[in-house]
């Protein structure tokens, strides 16, 4: 239960009475690596926190290449939530990259919470904010660092990277090609940068 | 009224006249010229805008000196860089006024003390906010996925009026090709 208090510590809204009623929505769940939390075209009913291991959303193009959209680590929020927000089928697939442990609960019933308890609806949009600033932050280093810049990058935040995923992911999460990829690991070995 | 302030912050919620009043209090309007700059890259944000009047746009510069278009703001928007609001980091985007705007500006530390008191000022920022983040996912999907047809199509679609308000270079910058890629898109579709 460790893992949860420091969710709970970051979730600090919910106070007293509010904070049990979070506790009594979620449930814990344990994932061995390549289990999925959400499929494609799944419509979500669940919100995930994420306590251990690391999960990925990925697009599947038409011709069957995949595209890594986001990297999760702990402790953060995961799951599909535009397609908890809009009701519609899901445009990602949700993995685990390694055994994960997670706390999962129903959103809707969350959401519910929000309408009855002003310190839920705070709370949501502290939830927001937090990852809008991660998509924002993802759109930012995209379009403004080198592709040697975001590799360190995601080397600083994910240092076993490696062995998680393979490397085609790693380029595609980089928008770089496989070629790329390892001319510029080549040059960070030769040049020490890591 | 279609488009007004208050349909803005009443979308799929009923906000009492109280918290309206409330919320309206803490804006002052304001108006801008054509190509004003409401704010540089690298400001730290601490006010946020709605706009009630024009268009306008964010612009992020990519690793060439190209300014590239995030997002296009039409009536009515919330215009700010939200994380550097509530993180107090510095924006990596700029905000322009790409037509004559007239807005209403804010304190966001204000908007934050307001929404812990009224619970149905509160409960509509969680839709703002979710709309935010839906329209960025849809976005970026649309980017992976759609071809330039298709996303110019789809823009017209939402902002059927989009190309009387605002010249088509930033239409271009918005859709991530060049003007001279849009002009071919638009010949072809009018020709057909």
């Amino acid at each position: 239960m460790e893992n949860l208090k420091t969710i709970l510590y970051n979730f600090d809204e919910l106070k007293g009475e509010s904070q049990e009623k979070f506790i009594n929505l979620l449930q814990k769940k344990e994932l061995k690596k390549s289990d999925k939390i959400v499929n494609i075209g799944e419509v979500a009913e669940n919100f995930f926190l994420l306590t251990k291991g690391v999960v990925r959303s990925y697009f599947t193009h038409k011709n069957g290449k995949e595209h890594t959209r986001t990297i999760y680590t702990p402790f953060t929020t995961t799951g599909a939530l535009s397609s908890l927000i809009l009701k519609k089928p899901s445009d990602l697939d949700y993995e685990c990259l390694t055994d994960c442990e997670l706390f999962y609960g129903n959103f809707h019933d969350f959401r519910k919470l929000t309408s009855k308890d002003i310190h839920f609806a705070n709370q949501y949009s502290k939830i927001l904010e937090k990852i809008l600033l991660r998509i924002e932050s993802r759109v930012f280093d995209l379009s403004v660092l080198n592709a040697t810049q975001r590799y360190l990058k995601l080397k600083k935040d994910i240092p076993d990277i490696e062995n998680l995923i393979a490397q085609y992911h790693i380029a595609s999460y980089l928008n770089i090609t496989p070629i790329q990829l390892s001319r510029i690991r080549k040059e960070i070995i030769e040049k020490r940068l890591y | 009224m279609k488009n007004s302030i208050k349909d803005f912050i009443q979308q799929s919620i009923e906000i009492s006249d109280k918290s309206y009043q409330e919320f309206l209090s803490i804006f002052k309007e304001v108006e801008f010229p054509k190509s004003h700059v409401i704010s540089k890259k690298g400001d730290i944000h601490h006010k946020f805008y709605l706009l009630k009047k024009g268009v306008a746009c964010s612009q992020l510069d990519d690793k060439n000196g190209n300014k590239h278009i995030r997002t296009l703001f039409t009536v009515v928007s919330a215009i700010a860089n939200l994380p550097s609001l509530v993180y107090k980091t510095p924006s990596p985007t700029e905000y322009v006024c790409i037509t004559k705007c007239t807005l209403l500006e804010a304190n966001f530390a204000d908007f934050e003390n307001m929404i812990k008191k009224y619970h149905d000022v509160s409960i509509s920022y969680n839709k703002f906010l979710q709309r935010v983040y839906t329209n960025i996912e849809e976005k970026n999907t649309d980017l992976a996925t759609l071809n330039a047809e298709s996303r110019y199509l789809k823009l017209r679609k939402k902002e059927p009026d989009i190309e009387n308000k605002i010249p088509l270079y930033y239409i271009a910058a918005y859709l991530n090709i060049t003007p001279i890629q849009l002009s071919r898109i638009r010949k072809k579709i009018y020709s057909k």
